[in-house]
């Protein structure tokens, strides 16, 4: 007799497969062979036999679907901490550098036409830089940098669901995100003084 | 803290000592609880306290009886054990509070 070859249904094997996390798969389905067989030498007729079997999958689904979903998440966690994820995570920060770039260039145009009253640039400047250009890398360069630097975990028992939100020292990533937050916040300050300037009213007096 | 299932496969686990696997744990637990466990609701609780350092896993020879697969064997900790003990006092504590005309069976 093969070692591998048990009493259960290819097709239950090949769902337990498929549903179970790698660590336990062995496990899993070795409970399952050893549980149906019990049943199978107990005098329980075929047909109970794959009711009960039937019932158990469906049962043991979802739990194991969900520690399946768990251990990806887990493992996904320890990549992003090893040496491969540390030079991904440099590549992130040059990513994140050069998407800032024309929020850089048109905050330093501004700056010169402001206070050293230098039009040239500031001009071609902004007639080539569209808005979508110097929003869109800003955003690129905050979502890519802030997803290495944050770590977002819950927990959730039978008395409350709590959180941590851990920020890494990954100071490549950080300068990125500090340098895109100062970028957006300059720019949103500059939008705010050009829209709404301050005017002076004169109430009548009663 | 621990939720009332882990508590009980924890439990399991202590008293079935050096042949705690899945299958005799999800037996054991049935009969002290009474309700019906599927063998996948049993490795749930398994998984996150051997995640949080409650219990210690190994995996046993390849079987014949099982298809040739091994057995995930479990065995707790002394974190464990402590986390026992800490929801025991907590136990005794809650039900020295409650007051004897309250107490089960009192007329």
């Amino acid at each position: 007799m093969d070692a591998r070859t048990g009493s259960l249904p290819a097709w239950v094997t090949c769902c337990l497969f498929w549903i179970t996390p790698p660590e336990y798969r062995e496990a899993v389905i070795g409970d399952f062979e050893e549980a149906f067989s019990d049943r199978r030498t107990r005098g329980f007729g075929r047909l109970k036999s794959s009711l009960w079997l039937t019932s158990e999958l469906i049962h043991s689904g979802p739990h194991l679907a969900y520690q399946t979903v768990q251990h990806f998440w887990k493992r996904r966690t320890t990549m992003m901490t090893s040496d491969s994820a540390t030079r991904n995570q440099s590549y992130l920060a040059v990513i994140g550098f050069v998407a800032l770039m024309p929020a850089a260039t048109l905050l330093a145009s501004g700056v010169m036409q402001t206070f050293f009253g230098e039009t040239a640039i500031s001009e071609t400047v902004f007639s080539t830089l569209h808005p979508a250009i110097v929003l869109g890398g800003l955003m690129i360069a905050l979502t890519l940098n802030a997803i290495p630097l944050f770590r977002i975990e819950y927990h959730a028992d039978s008395v409350a669901l709590s959180g941590t939100i851990t920020l890494k020292g990954r100071w490549r990533n950080a300068m990125v995100v500090v340098g895109g937050c100062l970028f957006l916040s300059a720019i949103f300050l500059y939008l705010c003084l050009e829209n709404f300037r301050i005017v002076e009213t004169h109430l009548p007096t009663v | 803290m621990l939720s009332r299932i882990e508590e009980i496969v924890l439990l399991t686990v202590c008293e079935l000592d050096k042949q705690a696997y899945g299958v005799p744990i999800r037996e054991r637990a049935e009969q002290l609880t009474g309700k019906k466990l599927s063998i996948g609701a049993v490795y749930v609780p398994l998984d996150r306290m051997a995640s949080r350092g409650f219990l210690t896993s190994y995996e046993s020879e390849p079987t014949l009886e099982r298809g040739g697969r091994r057995k995930r064997f479990y065995r707790i900790t002394r974190k464990g054990l402590r986390a026992l003990r800490e929801i025991q006092q907590l136990n005794d504590t809650l039900q020295a509070l409650v007051p004897d005309s309250a107490r089960l069976g009192a007329n």
